[in-house]
């Protein structure tokens, strides 16, 4: 059970997206996670313990970003694996009519009618913390979340956090801005040679808090609840 | 994918796996990536493309451990994620009681103590995955004859000038190295090729290059003359298309 903390739908220049709507894709995906975690148990190896947690936190935002593209009519996933935003808006014909041109050079540009870039976290361990592999993370983990983006130009970010509930990825709570400005993210910091890292920069207490004031779902969890400054 | 068997036996302390064992893990790795990319393919989820070039060895050799030490009730994999070696030897009941005393209990849970695993006392198995090297001849090769430089899916086979294994630390004494290509008969999607084996000493590595707190920079090395030459004279399987047979000569391994 998910509450709706704020019902405001997340409003483009040509549309809104509903937050049953964004909870229809939260559900949606933690089912999806669900089931690959238990299809690929059966073939004796739950691929979620292997991963490591950057890569299977993008694969959340990745089956977050597929659902959300199914349910929400004119809200498309972003057809370039590098392009901005994930989910594209391509509610009037001359929208789409673009999004064709758009997918077909595989472009790195931004969508040049815009949308929703998403992003999630499992947060990060506190410094001394134990936690072990696929273990409920919450009570473990900084307050401040850090959502990841490759540019300081994010906004229009919907923010997923995901703990492990009984050692499955479960999408815990959903937060939107579309206020954040570049002095909210850190300078990006380019890889070092040998780092498999993409450039990056970090979402910083002045967007936390921004996200943090628009959360807009949340499990039905006194621990969630708390730690988001939700209960009662 | 057929292997050829070279019919080798590794000996961890008194325990012994035949390269059939080896190559059974392989099999289930392959067919396990193989249905990997089938469940995210319908979320739209590039597994390999996230996890990205440098990640895939590390991720592919995580796999196959976990094929390989399910198969024996001997090995268990090292439950300290920095722990060395990768599968440890739980042949004796000193080993077994050892292990089991190498955790923490905090809050009703195994805590693994680092300093136990790192490294396990009673030894097992290293495990390290790669693509293999290309030197500037065969990658301007490639890019000539593709029109691109080498990217992911782009199989490598005809175009190595040898092979590597990297580690954090020269200690490695029981090092299965294990190479992987981006199979073209399988949709271009990475699956494993080939394994070697060696009992290896420090004086089979090169100078480490020390870490880097400041920019999280790991300690590494990797194989010497010595180390490689121990690896390639003894190739437990490889995959037997005549593609791969030729390369695998061609960097001088002995099949």
């Amino acid at each position: 059970m998910y509450r709706i903390i704020n019902s405001s739908p997340i409003r483009l220049s040509h549309m809104a997206v509903s937050m049953e709507q964004v909870l229809e894709a939260i559900e949606s995906a933690n089912h999806k996670l669900k089931a690959i975690s238990d299809y690929t148990k059966e073939l004796s190896l739950d691929i979620f313990r292997i991963l490591d947690l950057r890569t299977l936190s993008g694969a959340v935002g990745e089956t977050f970003v597929g659902e959300m593209s199914r349910i929400v009519p004119g809200l498309m996933k972003n057809p370039s694996l590098d392009g901005y935003p994930d989910l594209v808006q391509c509610a009037v014909p001359e929208m789409a009519a673009y999004f064709e041109e758009y997918a077909s050079r595989d472009s790195k540009e931004a969508f040049l009618f815009g949308g929703i870039e998403v992003k999630n976290t499992f947060g990060y361990k506190k410094t001394g913390e134990d936690l072990l592999n696929g273990e409920p993370r919450i009570g473990r983990i900084n307050r401040r979340l850090e959502w990841k983006a490759h540019h300081q130009k994010t906004n229009h970010l919907l923010g997923l956090y995901t703990d492990y509930r009984e050692g499955y990825p479960v999408i815990i709570a959903a937060f939107f801005s579309d206020s954040l400005t570049p002095q909210d993210w850190s300078v990006r910091a380019e890889p070092k040679g040998d780092s498999a890292m993409t450039s990056f920069s970090t979402l910083q207490i002045s967007g936390f808090k921004k996200m943090l004031s628009g959360i807009r779902i949340c499990l039905e969890d006194p621990v969630y609840l708390q730690f988001f400054h939700q209960e009662g | 994918m057929d292997f050829y068997d070279n019919n080798k036996t590794v000996r961890i302390r008194n325990f012994s796996l035949a390269s059939a064992d080896f190559i059974e893990a392989a099999r289930n790795t392959n067919v396990y990536i193989k249905n990997l990319v089938q469940v995210f393919g319908p979320i739209g989820f590039d597994l390999f493309y996230s996890l990205g070039q440098r990640n895939i060895s590390g991720f592919i050799g995580e796999i196959y451990k976990n094929f390989l030490a399910n198969q024996f009730d001997a090995l268990c994999l090292n439950p300290h994620q920095d722990g060395r070696p990768d599968i440890l030897s739980l042949d004796t009941e000193e080993a077994q009681r050892y292990y089991q005393s190498c955790f923490n209990h905090v809050n009703g849970r195994p805590v693994p103590i680092k300093e136990q695993f790192t490294p396990f006392q009673y030894g097992g198995l290293e495990v390290k995955c790669s693509i293999g090297s290309s030197g500037k001849a065969q990658t301007a090769r490639f890019a000539a004859e593709h029109g691109h430089p080498f990217g992911l899916y782009d199989s490598r086979v005809g175009y190595l000038n040898g092979i590597t294994w990297w580690a954090h630390h020269s200690s490695s004494s029981n090092l299965l190295g294990l190479y992987y290509d981006y199979y073209a008969p399988e949709n271009h999607i990475p699956q494993i090729i080939a394994a070697l084996y060696a009992e290896l000493t420090g004086s089979d590595w090169n100078k480490v290059s020390t870490g880097n707190p400041q920019n999280k920079k790991t300690s590494n090395t990797s194989l010497n003359q010595s180390g490689l030459s121990k690896m390639k004279n003894n190739c437990l399987f490889c995959c037997s298309d005549e593609d791969y047979l030729a390369q695998l000569r061609t960097i001088k391994i002995n099949i």
